[in-house]
């Protein structure tokens, strides 16, 4: 559905070093949050509201709100395991977030490579980017998933991505973020 | 009987149609969204929220299926209009009989010119709000204070109340737009409870 992106003039590898430079730099900026609105689709389920994501290290906390009443949950992890809040029936640990949050809410996603996309990394190795005119990325295809940055926001440092859409299948995360917070982007 | 603010809002009110603003608050206290737009409610159980800033999001009750629709995300939710399941007390208040019935009402009294009323549903187990407050000046609902279960806060007010405008039915309609995502279960109308006869 995206055009292809124009062929960048810079060559292929100094514009992969780049990225591992921001990657690097956004690794080093591990307390980070970021608050806008998400869509997710997976199959026919799916449900949309405010989220606000704030990651510390390898804790995070993920606060979804519904408009209106602000009906959502809050999902927390950390190495030990995952809990959310805020659902009929109250709360739900488990081991696996990823799986947690499917069972809870009915969203399947994997938490730990969105938390890397969101801010325009790669997540696994074997994951291939293609970059823009200005040398961001503009396509990533990473585990399974292909994922499409559609706006930057070039007030942080580093620029970190503004809109993105990541689709797998018949599942698809649309997240438009209003802002970014990076504790301390060496 | 509902206290007799709630009574004197409530009385002969078939439709109703005016201003909100919206400030959500998180759970260390911190504002999170400052929101308004406009509120349309029509008895017994219609309702519609058409958030304009910051961003455009609509929320359509018909009577039997709740719409949530975020336009830039270009997607829609949607799912069954469950009974007893008010997006926000003040669906409920449209009908005083359905307030007593979901929650425990109780009056708060006079304060800053405004007459409280507290709600605390009935079943607290899958409710997702703990308390409501409602703020009531010249019979009109003023303010309503939400609490939900992750000690979130929503204060919502309302300006510009028009009653028994007899409000457009299509208001009340969703017909998703061209080319937007529609999730959810949309339910069989076999779970449709006619509008006619006031539920339950």
């Amino acid at each position: 559905c995206g055009r292809p992106a124009p062929r960048p003039v810079v060559p292929e590898d100094a514009l992969l070093s780049a990225q591992q430079r921001r990657e690097a730099r956004l690794d080093a900026a591990a307390h980070w949050s970021l608050e806008g609105r998400v869509a997710v689709r997976n199959g026919e389920d799916g449900g949309s509201g405010q989220l606000v994501w704030r990651r510390r290290d390898d804790a995070q906390e993920l606060t979804l709100r519904a408009p209106v009443s602000g009906q959502g949950w809050r999902l927390e992890t950390d190495p030990g395991g995952a809990l959310i809040e805020g659902l009929e029936g109250g709360p739900l640990r488990g081991p696996d977030a990823d799986r947690l949050l499917r069972d809870a809410v009915g969203w399947d996603v994997p938490l730990a490579l969105l938390a890397r996309w969101v801010r325009g990394q790669r997540g696994s190795p074997s994951a291939e980017v293609e970059f823009d005119a200005e040398g961001r990325p503009a396509v990533l295809r990473d585990g399974g998933w292909r994922i499409e940055y559609r706006g930057w926001d070039t007030s942080v440092d580093p620029v970190l991505p503004r809109r993105i859409e990541a689709e797998s299948g018949d599942r698809r995360v649309r997240l438009l973020v209003r802002s970014w917070q990076l504790d301390d982007a060496p | 009987a509902p206290p007799a603010a709630v009574q004197r809002f409530a009385d002969g009110l078939e439709t109703l149609d005016g201003r909100f603003e919206q400030r959500a608050f998180d759970a260390n206290g911190q504002l999170r969204e400052q929101s308004e737009g406009r509120v349309a409610l029509a008895a017994p159980r219609q309702f519609r929220w058409d958030y304009e800033d910051p961003y455009p999001q609509t929320i359509v009750a018909d009577g039997t299926r709740v719409w949530v629709y975020d336009p830039e995300l270009e997607q829609a939710s949607v799912r069954m209009q469950a009974h007893e399941e008010q997006s926000s007390p003040l669906a409920a208040l449209i009908d005083p009989a359905e307030l007593e019935r979901q929650f425990e009402v109780t009056e708060e009294g006079e304060r800053d010119g405004l007459t409280w009323v507290r709600l605390v549903p009935r079943k607290t187990e899958d409710a997702q709000i703990t308390e409501a407050r409602l703020a009531f000046a010249e019979g009109e609902l003023r303010a309503m204070y939400l609490l939900d279960s992750l000690q979130q806060r929503s204060e919502l007010r309302f300006s510009g109340w028009k009653r028994n405008t007899g409000l457009d039915a299509k208001l009340f309609r969703f017909i998703p737009p061209e080319g937007v995502d529609v999730v959810g279960d949309p339910g069989t109308d076999a779970e449709v409870m006619p509008l006619g006869d006031p539920a339950g």
